[in-house]
């Protein structure tokens, strides 16, 4: 029982890496990247390259950020940026953001080929915490989320950069007039959002095996935990990445992995049906 | 609004084309093409309903490829492992889908329109998970083999394509009378009008959860219905029906045919289908080069490659009518 | 309670995050009269007649109209009720005609009078406002005061009881504002409610029965117009405090 609440909080913490991206996403540019998942993917299958190069796990992980920020930075160059200004901005987006991610996912199997792959851990091997024994990787992730997290909010709330993040977020119109280029912000926090994909892909790759379409759950996963925890608010993504991990491991346990997708659909329309707003969303009506 | 269909010039101009595609499985004797000509009957099917939601009503999701599956295996389930007669099947298949529809319809037309991409999204995955999880029903990753129709004499088999292809025809028919109908309707009216003002739209009294809910059900009944067809038709189904390359296809023959068109889409489908058999040595890029003209067209032909080769064929026109024009200039 | 009372509001406030836009707002609308709302920007002006038609929904307090209470009903609903308001910036459906855009406000905002022939009823409208000849002009290519006409129009191809008008005359000449001001006098005298926010303090003042002023979301004050423009608060608000005269009275009662 304990074991099943510690893999909860390992996964919750990688699903809040995933969430907080697009979540991140959603505030400044108010529309979504649907290749998110495939830069989770993308993330993980770099690591693996430059790991197979024989480099060390942590100049490794160096090269996947900073590579994924690039490749962030031209996500929105072509499929955001060209639609900003002209009719039809959020279907544009929209369609343009998912052909995208069928074009990684594919170019990734053509590369990399299908077969499943494995993704070396940081440090390999077990460990043993008294009664509970997990391995070596989960205590990694369970060190790096909250360091993650900590960088982001002290980028978001203490640099100069953060703060005009924040502006463009909360008034594109009004960062313009102080002289933000909201071009260079909207390219940036797609920069930093493709950057925290491609580490959940790096987490979650020891994991689960690599294939070109290990993205799409976590995707779908990082999907609900934004609807649970409320478009817009950080600490709700957080509290619903939690809640949604512990959920699919519990019901892993006592229901059986069968139904684990189908709970959490159930889960989701019924927060859609009673509490549309999530946990910490703006209030959308009374009370 | 002048009723942009309903003209002379139209109603020649689609008199024709019916006649066309009537006539075609009698002048085509390659059944490989008359099946081509079938999938792009189902997929133009699809991609109207897709564009009734999308292109019209301003939903957008991912959906569709999902209903035309979940009508699939709804019709193949109950042919297969409840004897239900495959004519039968189409109903239960529509009604299947349709009940999917409301499920999803309900809690997140009320909301914004991102939770209904999202809910689409987690549709998706769920259900295709499911299909594995449910192999007892489904047949999982081994596929289920659907029996055929049978109507009296007439042979419906895998050397016998005209029937399907009729059928194909005119269930897509029938989808484009029902969006026609539903464009043209009151309703209809409402959802465009609310393209351009949400906030006017629901301030003038227009229920708009109940018109999205009723056309967004609509939709997905009909696309489970040609779901259902499309089972009986290609007789094993599989999960590969829900790949995300069946969603990204369905993109693209909406976005190169126009979104909010009205045939684009369904021109649209047989573009996509034939050019894909024509580039079929290169099978393996076709998502990436799919998915590098759906990008390259909503950025330069946003009203659909279609649009722009009518605006050519304008151009063109005009340069010729200018030069008999000066003549006749009169002191 | 006046019996007359079409529109009336409880402590009403609606916040955005820890800001409230309007805070413990209470007033009472008088059925056929024309009561005016004014105050600097970002008083709250158009978020309170947001929360009256629930565009925003209010997050405390009531709204009552002709008794009946509407906080918690949906805009499209209190539409049917009979209450029908104009956009400070022109909301219209800009890629269909006039026409089209007036038929769907009588078609769908109507559900509370059967029976009425809806084309006679769009036409006479049309006439009214003076858009005549521009039946089929798409309503995006209208000029400033065409947009400010049709949105009237359809707003009144409802048949609403009561008209919430906000900023009817921004963006407007001073000869197009006198057009639109007669046009909401004569809408008034045939027994329309008319709330109207106006930016114009002059011509505010001169078309309303009452007025209320309103600041950071809060009322300053309500009263007639005489009694409003000399309230030291008001003055003070508009001109700064060097113009507030020995002898004000304040409009508190």
């Amino acid at each position: 029982m304990l074991s099943t609440l510690l893999s909860g909080i390992i996964l919750g913490s990688v699903y809040t890496l995933a969430a907080i991206g697009l979540s991140l996403q959603w505030g400044v540019l108010k529309n979504l990247n649907f290749s998110h998942g495939a830069c989770i993917t993308l993330g993980a299958y770099i690591m693996w390259t430059a790991l197979g190069a024989n480099l060390g796990y942590l100049p490794a992980l160096l090269i996947v950020m900073i590579l994924m920020f690039f490749i962030g930075l031209a996500i929105e160059r072509v499929t955001i940026r060209p639609f900003f200004g002209k009719p039809e901005v959020e279907a544009n987006i929209f369609i343009a953001t998912v052909a995208l991610s069928s074009m990684m996912a594919q170019a990734i199997l053509l590369i990399y080929s299908g077969r499943d792959k494995n993704l070396a851990p940081a440090i390999a091997g077990n460990m043993n915490l008294g009664i509970l024994s997990t391995t070596n990787h989960q205590m990694f992730i369970l060190l790096m989320a909250p360091l993650v997290l900590f960088a982001m909010w002290f980028v978001l709330n203490k640099t100069t950069i953060g703060r005009a993040i924040r502006a463009v977020s909360q008034d594109p119109m009004g960062a313009i007039l102080i002289g933000i280029s909201t071009k260079k912000i909207y390219g940036i926090t797609v920069g930093v959002a493709t950057v925290l994909a491609g580490i959940s892909g790096v987490l979650l790759g020891p994991i689960y095996f690599l294939n070109p379409h290990m993205g799409e759950s976590p995707l779908t996963k990082a999907f609900i935990i934004v609807i649970l925890g409320g478009i817009g608010s950080l600490k709700g993504t957080i509290v619903a990445a939690f809640i949604v991990a512990l959920l699919e491991v519990w019901v892993g346990l006592f229901v059986g992995v069968t139904w684990g997708p189908l709970g959490l659909f159930a889960v989701l329309i019924l927060i859609l049906l009673f509490r549309p707003e999530g946990l910490f969303g703006a209030k959308l009506r009374r009370g | 609004m002048a009723d942009k269909m309903v003209t002379k010039a139209n109603v020649i101009k689609y008199g024709l084309l019916l006649l066309v595609m009537v006539l075609l499985p009698f002048l085509i004797e390659d059944n490989y093409i008359l099946h081509l000509l079938i999938v792009s009957l189902v997929w133009a099917n699809v991609v109207t309903n897709w564009n009734l939601t999308l292109g019209y009503g301003g939903m957008f999701h991912i959906a569709q490829p999902t209903f035309l599956a979940v009508g699939a295996y709804v019709a193949g389930i109950s042919a297969v492992q409840f004897g239900v007669s495959p004519w039968i099947c189409l109903a239960i298949g529509g009604v299947g889908t349709l009940i999917t529809g409301i499920i999803i319809g309900v809690p997140s037309l009320r909301v914004k329109g991102i939770y209904l991409i999202l809910l689409t999204f987690a549709l998706h995955f769920t259900i295709s998970e499911a299909v594995f999880h449910l192999k007892d029903y489904t047949g999982g990753s081994m596929g289920l083999t659907v029996p055929t129709f049978q109507l009296g004499p007439i042979e419906f088999s895998s050397v016998n394509l005209a029937p399907y292809y009729y059928i194909a025809l005119l269930s897509l028919i029938a989808s484009l009378v029902v969006a026609r109908i539903l464009i043209r309707s009151n309703i209809g009216k409402a959802l465009i009008a609310t393209r351009d003002s949400e906030v006017l739209a629901v301030s003038c009294g227009i229920n708009l959860y109940k018109f999205k809910l009723i056309t967004f059900s609509i939709a997905a009944f009909m696309t489970g219905i040609v779901g259902a067809f499309y089972s009986h038709y290609i007789m094993v189904i599989g999960p590969e029906l829900f790949s995300f390359s069946q969603i990204v296809n369905g993109f693209g023959m909406i976005v190169v045919g126009g979104i909010g068109t009205f045939m684009g889409p369904v021109l649209g489908s047989f573009a996509i289908t034939f050019l894909s058999e024509l580039f079929r040595d290169i099978e393996s890029f076709r998502p990436i080069i799919v998915g590098a003209i759906i990008i390259l067209t909503l950025i330069f032909a946003p009203k659909g490659i279609l649009h722009e080769l009518e605006k050519l064929f304008a151009k063109i026109k005009s340069l010729f009518a200018r030069k008999p024009k000066k003549e006749k200039v009169s002191p | 309670m006046n019996p007359n009372v079409i529109l009336r509001l409880k402590n009403v406030s609606r916040y955005f995050g820890s800001l409230a836009a309007v805070k413990d707002m209470s007033l009472e609308v008088s059925s056929g009269e024309i009561f005016g709302i004014a105050g600097p920007n970002g008083s709250g002006k158009t978020t309170l007649i947001n929360t009256i038609t629930h565009i925003v929904p209010s997050n405390s307090g009531e709204i009552y109209f002709k008794e009946r209470p509407i906080h918690d009903l949906q805009t499209y609903t209190i539409c049917h009720l009979g209450i029908a308001r104009t956009f400070q910036n022109p909301e219209l459906f800009g890629s269909m005609p006039v026409m089209d855009n007036m038929m769907l406000g009588a078609i769908y905002g109507m559900k509370h009078e059967k029976g009425v022939e809806k084309l006679g009823h769009v036409r006479n409208i049309l006439q009214f406002v003076g858009l005549e000849g521009k039946e089929n002009a798409k309503a995006g290519s209208l000029v400033i005061g065409g947009k400010k006409r049709l949105m009237i129009a359809i707003a009144l191809a409802t048949k609403p009881q009561i008209l919430i008008l906000d900023e009817p005359c921004a963006g407007l000449t001073a000869i197009e504002s006198k057009e639109i001001i007669a046009l909401i006098g004569q809408l008034n005298r045939q027994g329309i409610t008319i709330m109207i926010i106006e930016h114009n303090m002059k011509v505010l003042m001169n078309i309303s029965n009452r007025v209320m002023i309103m600041d950071h979301g809060v009322k300053i004050c309500e009263g007639t117009p005489d009694e409003v423009s000399k309230d030291p608060q008001v003055i003070e608000i508009y001109l700064g405090k060097k113009y507030v005269k020995r002898e004000t009275s304040s409009c508190w009662k």
